[in-house]
């Protein structure tokens, strides 16, 4: 009777556990990352009779988790993955919004820059057309710094993003040190029991730290487990964690970097860390970030340095040449925080001719000191092209891609920019050059009055005439509009005044024609009216009087004249205009590849791409998170439905247990009662 | 398969979100009548849509700048048509003018009108654009361009430039035409003249030694005399005058005429043949001595400038002597000529008009030692100073039959002009053709790529809210299933 009390007992006993499960499950049926638990019943170890053995009841062997450790490992890189791309596209799509939107991106400004320039060149008198054209040179410039603002808010944000994500590793990384300690202790004195809320709850740890970065995990035999990132950096070893900090990278203070601090020494693991929202966050920053910033910036340079080199070449309203019209930016040259070394490099867009943008690239460059002496490299940090310099000896951009001009300092040109490179770099040092890098924030307007728009030509061809403007020209010969280069010798009246081309049938020796120069070099110019009467196009000698090219056509008389005088009052006078607005559509950027708002275009589809793929990558790795969830919660999630059928279920098992204690009882009392008797 | 409660619930919710989203999105393309809300979209298709929105700006910029220049040209040529209308009348009145039978009086009464076609002439030359710019002072736009100095004399204040438009990409076009051009340089008086010098003897030419307009007239023999060569010349230019388009004629026995039918004159390599060219540039004509040592008297009347005679003029000793006896003799009767001489060496004598015309005939030049050739083959003059000159002869009772053709060369120049304008006009209204065509390729190239198909999106809308409809229900429903309900 004894035994049957027992065995009700333990019924009642090891049933109540099943329900107190069971309400625990159905309790945490919402609870994130909980795993649905059962409780295990054994038949107890049945006694020894002679005619055989007695069963003893049940017992509770162990509340047992269900979870499958192959999944858990797939939603941990899967969450990974899906964060690194979540971040990727939320960052990229922020980008590609702003630089392609139809009405905040470059593009439209440049437009409508250009139509007032061409507007400019249909009324170069009006003050009207010229105030525009000021107006929108603002809107141009204030969207060129608002556009790389948001590009440095988008950095800031990044940098605080980042800075923030590395405190969130830092804070499960302690967590997770807490819960080893806490789920050691425990497993030790259940006698090797899982603790499994406890086990539950460091999975939910390593999955969010998974939403971080990429995390592989090691389970150790005290059933702590060791959590490493990156390549392999140990995070969490038993029940020590290790803190990880931002510190500023130290070719270029505006990028950060993820260091492992130690007593002694900070490791950098920047470059190791993959997946997870930091992954994404690094990826886009090196990826999208820089390089839209670049390419913004290239855009600007090279729109800017094109128009205020043509500008230079015009007259404005009172005849003088145009000056600067934009401010143009200046390349950064960063020097790395750890040179020991007192070199230094100074960094300039290369001069004229203006094809020289074209060479501009993207990129960044590395220069670094090879031997502490003369000899450099220079990294194009976008393909890793190397060139090796040695500052003493010289070398062309035709023979050898880049042309070294010895000196004090000795200067470097290549792909569109100058160095000037200051000896005394220790070897190692090393410089970032940033050609483009904040040329979009940098560039502002540097004209202020309209009437100083260089709208002109800066020389003006004439016939010979008389006091009167009356022609004295016999000859039926004309003369185009001189079109000028370079400002060399301009004004005219500045350097030998006026030019005059006179015909004379001897000019360059007996029977051969040309014309006498007065005021420019060579001293005479063939023309030959029997053969050339149709147009020749002439020019005086290299680098003197604007280095203009103009052209004669028709039969001139001996004697016949043209001069060529300044410009003084070109009030209709729109070659200028025109030139610039030619600007729009010369293939001048990307190797003389594209227009400007072509490689624009380029950039917003190059971005569009980045953030498509991000987009494609982010759904199909949800697609993977969403089905190993699916597998998870099949096997771990808590079914109501199920549960409610389990209450039932042991509901009545425990109910009928206690009917066995009742009859034990009975049993009891009916046998007091026989013994009272 | 388990489904654990929480993943139902999130599932469902997160369904019904999506869905929702959908429809919002739908809702919005709805609104906005585009495909395409973020760039994020379709990122292609967003860099494109920049490029299209690109290239219909500037199409749109080009067609303004049609619009303006068809507006300036446009008004050019009513000008230059006035101009040429009032040249007709000038030409009528000339014509009506150069009749001998005329009085003095009646020229005169003739000669007013034109003053006033030339007061109106100059009217029309300072004509101002609406923005009140000048259109015919090339870049001086904001310079009158036309004045008149002193009686007669006329002045041109603008410079050459011509400003030009961009009507497409790569085509530039003028929008108007410089005063000078217009005006001023304009092809005035007759053809080049060869005159025989009085030398005997001449030597025999190669071939390819005398070219006419670059065609060699051939090798000729020798000849004895000034007018046997003369003769040679003349027939030797005739022979190719199909080439050269000039014909020649026998002036006098030693001189010959070249007259081109079309263009210019131009003629090399006379040295050593005993023919002296020269062509020099109206109101100038040179008068030169040849080497002779001897010069034989002029009668009365062999040498005219303007056709008044000069007089008989003695023998001379050396070409100086002569030409200072020509000198001298021009002066004299300057009053009558308006025509003046200057020495600018020893042995030549140059001759100036006020009127801004010399023409000396002379007849039977031989034994003179006067070599002349007047003329030019490109005198300019313009045409103020035309219609000033012809007022002022008929005024002044002079011949006027030079003028006649002058203002007809007016005539010809301006409607060269004027027909420069109308195809300029043509070429404009044919660009802008084909700038609308293409602006309207790209709209419909922007629209397929932006603008929503609304039969699409409405089939799409009413489609999602049917789905998040069933959706919500279904959940609804779903939530209410629970086993929970059945124990009580």
């Amino acid at each position: 009777m004894a035994g049957l009390l027992g065995i009700g007992a333990s019924g009642v006993i090891s049933y109540k556990s099943a329900l107190d499960t069971i309400g625990h499950n159905i309790s945490n049926a919402n609870t994130e990352g909980y795993s649905r638990q059962r409780v295990d019943l054994a038949a107890s170890l049945p006694s020894y009779k002679g005619y055989g053995y007695v069963g003893n009841g049940v017992q509770v062997k162990s509340i047992e988790r269900l979870y499958d450790k192959f999944v858990e490992t797939q939603i941990r890189s899967s969450t990974s993955n899906q964060a690194e791309f979540e971040t990727y596209y939320s960052y990229a799509t922020q980008l590609d919004n702003l630089l392609a939107d139809e009405n905040l991106s470059l593009d439209p400004s440049i437009q409508n820059f250009f139509n007032a320039v061409q507007e400019l060149a249909d009324n170069p008198f009006s003050s009207i057309s010229r105030e525009f054209l000021l107006a929108e040179s603002n809107t141009l410039v204030n969207r060129m710094n608002y556009l790389n603002g948001q590009l440095g808010d988008t950095r800031a944000r990044l940098n605080q993003d980042l800075a923030v994500s590395v405190n969130g590793i830092n804070n499960i990384a302690n967590s997770l040190a807490e819960i080893n300690q806490s789920i050691t202790a425990s497993t030790g004195m259940a006698n090797g029991m899982q603790p499994n809320d406890l086990l539950d709850q460091r999975d939910q740890l390593i999955k969010s730290l998974s939403e971080l970065t990429n995390v592989t995990t090691v389970m150790q035999d005290n059933g702590a487990v060791n959590v490493f990132i990156g390549s392999g950096q140990a995070l969490v070893i038993d029940t020590e964690a290790r803190s990880l900090t931002v510190t500023n990278n130290a070719a270029d203070a505006s990028r950060k970097e993820i260091s492992f601090i130690t007593d002694s020494s900070s490791v950098t693991i920047t470059r190791q860390l993959t997946g997870g929202r930091v992954g994404g966050m690094l990826n886009f920053q090196d990826e999208v970030l820089d390089a839209s910033q670049n390419e913004l910036g290239r855009v600007v340079v090279g729109l800017v340095e094109q128009f205020n080199a043509q500008h230079q070449l015009g007259a404005d309203l009172s005849g003088s040449l145009g000056g600067t019209f934009f401010t143009a930016p200046t390349p950064d040259a960063l020097a790395n925080a750890n040179n020991s070394g007192t070199g230094a490099v100074a960094v300039a867009f290369s001069n004229l001719p203006l094809s020289n943008y074209s060479d501009l690239t993207a990129s960044d460059y590395e220069l670094r000191s090879t031997d502490g002496g003369d000899n450099y490299t220079l990294t194009r940090l976008s393909d890793n092209t190397i060139f090796n310099i040695d500052v003493t000896t010289a070398t062309t951009l035709a023979a050898d891609g880049f042309e070294t001009v010895p000196g004090t300092p000795a200067t470097v040109t290549v792909d569109g920019f100058t160095l000037s490179i200051t000896a005394g770099a220790a070897a190692g040092d090393r410089f970032q050059i940033q050609p483009t890098r904040d040329a979009a924030s940098e560039v502002a307007l540097a004209i202020t009055d309209a009437s100083t728009i260089a709208a002109a030509g800066p020389l003006r061809a004439s016939e010979a005439v008389d006091g009167n403007g009356m022609p004295t020209n016999v000859g039926t010969a004309a003369i185009t509009q001189p079109v000028v280069s370079s400002t060399a010798d301009l004004p005219l009246s500045g350097s030998g005044g006026d030019i005059t081309l006179t015909f004379n049938p001897n000019a360059g020796g007996a029977g051969v024609p040309g014309f006498d120069v007065t005021g420019a070099l060579p001293a005479f110019l063939l023309y030959d009216p029997a053969t050339e009467s149709t147009g020749k196009t002439l020019t005086f000698t290299t680098d003197t009087k604007g280095d203009m090219s103009f052209s004669i056509s028709g039969l001139p008389a001996t004697g016949d004249s043209f001069t060529i005088t300044d410009n003084t009052t070109p009030a209709g006078d729109n070659r200028n205009a025109l030139a610039l607005a030619g600007i729009q559509q010369s293939q001048n950027m990307i190797n003389g590849t594209a227009s400007l708002q072509e490689s624009y275009s380029q950039m917003v589809s190059s971005i569009g791409a980045d953030s498509r793929r991000a987009e494609i990558n982010m759904q199909s790795h949800q697609g993977l998170l969403d089905q190993a969830i699916l597998t998870r919660d099949s096997i771990s999630g808590v079914n109501l439905d199920e549960e409610a059928a389990n209450l039932l279920r042991y509901q009545q098992a425990y109910q009928a247990a206690a009917q066995v204690v009742t009859v034990a009882n009975t049993l009891f009392d009916t046998l007091l009662a026989a013994v009272r008797r | 398969m388990r489904i654990s409660n929480n993943l139902f619930f999130q599932r469902s919710v997160s369904a019904m979100t999506e869905q929702q989203s959908q429809l919002n999105r739908t809702n919005i393309q709805l609104a906005s009548g585009k495909k395409m809300l973020t760039a994020s979209d379709d990122p292609v298709s967003a860099a494109k849509i920049l490029g299209l929105n690109k290239a219909i700006a500037t199409v749109s910029q080009y067609q303004d700048n049609i619009n303006r220049a068809e507006t300036r040209l446009e008004h050019e040529e009513t000008v230059v048509s006035s101009v040429v209308n009032l040249l007709q009348r000038a030409n009528e009145l000339a014509i009506q003018g150069n009749n001998d039978t005329l009085t003095p009086t009646d020229k005169q009464a003739i000669g007013v009108e034109v003053n006033q076609l030339l007061t109106e002439l100059m009217g029309l030359a300072n004509t101002k654009d609406p923005d009140g710019e000048y259109i015919f002072s090339g870049f001086q736009t904001n310079t009158k361009p036309f004045n008149q100095a002193s009686a007669g004399t006329f002045s041109y204040a603008g410079d050459l430039g011509q400003r030009n438009l961009q009507i497409s990409a790569g085509r530039e076009i003028a929008d108007g035409d410089n005063g000078f051009d217009m005006f001023v340089d304009v092809n005035t008086g007759p053809h080049a003249s060869v005159t025989g010098s009085t030398a005997t003897n001449l030597a025999a030419t190669g071939a390819g030694d005398i070219s006419i307009n670059g065609f060699s007239i051939g090798a000729l023999p020798a000849a004895a005399d000034a007018d046997a060569r003369a003769t040679q010349i003349m027939e030797a230019i005739n022979l190719i005058s199909d080439d050269t388009n000039v014909t020649a004629t026998l002036a006098t026995s030693s001189t010959v005429t070249l007259t081109s039918s079309v263009g210019d004159i131009t003629v090399n390599s006379i040295a050593g043949t005993g023919l002296t060219t020269s062509i020099t540039a109206a109101p100038q004509a040179a008068v030169t001595s040849s080497a002779a040592t001897s010069f034989g008297a002029i009668a009365d009347g062999e040498l005219t400038i303007n056709s008044v005679s000069l007089g008989a003029i003695p023998a001379a000793a050396d070409a100086d002597a002569r030409a200072l006896q020509i000198y001298n003799a021009v002066n004299a009767v300057s009053g009558v000529t308006n025509v003046t001489a200057t020495m600018p060496t020893s042995d030549t004598v140059t001759l100036t008009s006020s009127r801004g015309w010399v023409d000396v005939a002379a007849t039977s030049m031989a034994d003179t030692g006067l070599t002349t050739a007047v003329t030019s083959a490109t005198g300019k003059r313009s045409i103020f100073e035309t219609l000033y000159q012809l007022g002022d002869a008929l005024n002044n009772d002079q011949p006027i039959d030079r003028y006649i053709n002058d203002i007809q060369s007016a005539m010809e120049h301006v409607a060269t002009q004027q027909t420069k304008i109308g195809t300029r006009l043509n070429a404009l209204s044919q660009q802008s053709e084909a700038n609308a065509g293409i602006k309207l390729s790209y709209e419909t190239q922007l629209s397929t790529e932006q603008d929503l198909d609304y039969l699409e999106a409405i089939g799409r809308f009413n489609q999602q809210m049917l789905s998040l409809q069933a959706a919500q229900q279904a959940y609804a429903k779903m939530q209410n299933m629970s086993l929970f309900n059945y124990i009580r």
